[in-house]
């Protein structure tokens, strides 16, 4: 029984896996830009996947809510309002190369990071992160960074409705 | 025995038995709404085939599968053929979770409700790419509505979510239906009813919210180009997410199958109870098909100015209320009346709306004006309201 369910879990893991390079690719290589788009929510999709795959429900519902959901749809919305023609004839320009070369560094940046970054024994014995754990140390220990956070939407939100205002005065 | 059965169930097969009860539950909306809607015009509604046209939905299923599927030439192929998916996964996923009574549910999830808001997001993205991918004006601007209209009406409909789960302190969907056993929530939360349900109207496109599919003005919105099989995949999408505002109203705010509690023990408890359950929903149905028969359709900027003029602030208004009487453990009734003191603000504000002169969105000149305008060769003035 043991046995089958860790053929199981490793079936689903490269099934997520795979699914989050293939459509990752899709998002750098597809011509037609609502493709890729969409290629970029399988990712995301299948990122949450990867985090239920880790007892993380929240952490995947968040992924969903927010990435899958909202940006996306955001993204969407701003192709759909631009002249798709315009983007019929893309073609790589001379920054591709140092577009490759910057991808390279960040990607190993990111392993050695993960590499070197100690695991430690309480997220090993966690197999469940419980929401009411989550929302006390957020409310506690993290309360600064929490409102931090909220601090910069706040931000952004101003920023955009400036945005908005300043057009709307040069339009006239 | 059927509680025995459903328990003996594998855990994998209980999608496809999800899926065959929401066919059928499907099948029966739509007889239900043209028999309801006839009702109300004083007609028969479907008579012909079976038993006063019980069978007919059964009928118009063979006939839209039979249909031609027609792909229009200017449209985005692949595109075209995911929107429909897009819209209906979300509606079938949210079920998931969804209990029917304390036995009767797929998977109960500790995170039952923030799952369904973060599902029912998703629905948004599968309307605007019908729009967009169908290649016809109609199409595009009813996408673009129902995209305004979705994402604006999740606010509210969030944070009246958001005030149940702190009054019941969990998001699990059967622990907020057992917490109800004295009472119902909608006796703490009238207010948070109110908004929950004409949000949720708003979220599944409904009378009086219909803007994104409305006929007079886009032909059918999102749907316009398609046909057979994919529009009924849409078709369907629609009377599940109508069910499932309905399953959501009476788990939320009436006590779900829990509240008056079933006599009796064990299976025949969890049998009664879900019948008990789905006569609750179909009561809600029936308050949502009577909504459709008898009131018209909110203009845009109406329906607009009703979700962040009246709705929002309100629901904001309503979870710092709701935030200070838990924080300071007063009794129930006097969130009860605080709640009703909101309720009595917003008919308020809504009625006072109602009786101001509609907004200027055209303007009318008269003959003299436009030959003064014809003579000067200056043109007119223009309204820039």
């Amino acid at each position: 029984m043991i046995e089958n369910s860790n053929l199981a879990s490793i079936i689903i893991f490269y099934l997520l896996a795979i699914t989050i390079i293939v459509s990752a690719i899709g998002v750098a290589v597809s011509k037609n830009v609502m493709l890729a788009c969409l290629s970029l929510l399988a990712t995301l999709l299948g990122i949450a996947g990867a985090f239920i795959f880790l007892a993380a429900d929240f952490m995947a519902l968040v992924q969903i809510l927010i990435y899958g959901g909202t940006v996306v749809t955001v993204i969407v919305f701003a192709i759909i309002l631009t002249n798709l023609k315009d983007f019929s004839n893309l073609k790589s320009t001379k920054q591709a190369p140092f577009a490759v070369a910057a991808c390279i560094v960040a990607l190993a940046c990111l392993i050695t990071g993960i590499l070197n970054s100690p695991i430690s024994e309480t997220a090993l014995k966690l197999n469940y992160i419980s929401l009411t754990f989550l929302g006390r140390y957020l409310f506690t220990d993290w309360a600064i960074p929490f409102e931090l956070a909220s601090l910069v939407l706040l931000i952004a939100l101003i920023g955009t409705v400036l945005m908005v205002k300043a057009n709307k005065e040069t339009d006239k | 025995m059927i509680v025995e059965i459903f328990n003996n169930f594998p855990y994998i097969f209980r999608p496809s038995l999800l899926l065959l009860f929401l066919t059928i539950t499907v099948l029966f909306l739509t007889w239900l709404e043209r028999k309801t809607l006839a009702k109300i015009q004083m007609r028969m509604g479907p008579m012909f085939v079976g038993f006063h046209g019980t069978l007919q939905p059964i009928a118009d299923a063979i006939k839209l599968a039979l249909k031609e599927d027609i792909l229009p030439l200017w449209s985005n192929k692949q595109i075209y053929w995911f929107a429909p998916i897009a819209v209906f996964v979300p509606a079938f996923l949210i079920w998931v979770t969804l209990p029917i009574s304390n036995v009767f549910v797929v998977r109960n999830l500790e995170l039952g409700l923030f799952y369904i808001v973060s599902i029912s997001v998703l629905s948004v993205l599968g309307m605007v790419l019908a729009g967009w991918s169908s290649a016809n004006k109609y199409a595009f601007l009813g996408g673009v509505r129902a995209a305004g209209q979705l994402i604006s009406y999740e606010i509210p409909f969030i944070m009246a979510i958001l005030s149940i789960a702190m009054i019941s302190k969990s998001l699990n969907l059967i622990t907020i239906v057992e917490n109800q056993s004295s009472f119902p929530n909608i006796l703490v939360q009238p207010i948070g009813a109110l908004i929950f349900f004409l949000s949720g109207l708003a979220e599944i496109g409904r009378t009086p919210f219909d803007i994104h599919h409305a006929e007079s003005e886009v032909a059918g919105g999102p749907f316009i180009e398609y046909s057979g099989a994919h529009w009924s995949v849409f078709f369907l999408a629609e009377y599940i997410n109508t069910f499932t505002v309905a399953a959501l109203v009476v788990l939320l705010y009436f006590g779900g199958w829990n509240w008056p509690t079933m006599p009796f023990e064990g299976n025949t408890h969890s049998f009664l109870s879900a019948l008990w359950f789905l006569f609750k929903c179909y009561l809600v149905v029936l308050l949502i098909f009577w909504i459709r028969g008898t009131s018209p359709r909110l203009r845009i900027d109406q329906l607009m100015s009703f979700c962040w003029k009246l709705l929002a602030p309100l629901s904001f208004a309503n979870i710092i209320v709701t935030g200070f009487i838990l924080y300071y453990k007063l009794p129930w009734v006097i969130l009860s009346v605080s709640s009703i003191l909101l309720l009595i603000v917003a008919l308020y504000f809504i009625r006072k709306k109602t009786n101001t002169s509609p907004q200027k969105t055209i303007k009318l000149y008269s003959a003299n004006e436009l030959r003064a305008a014809g003579k000067n060769n200056s043109g007119l003035e223009t309204n820039n309201d």
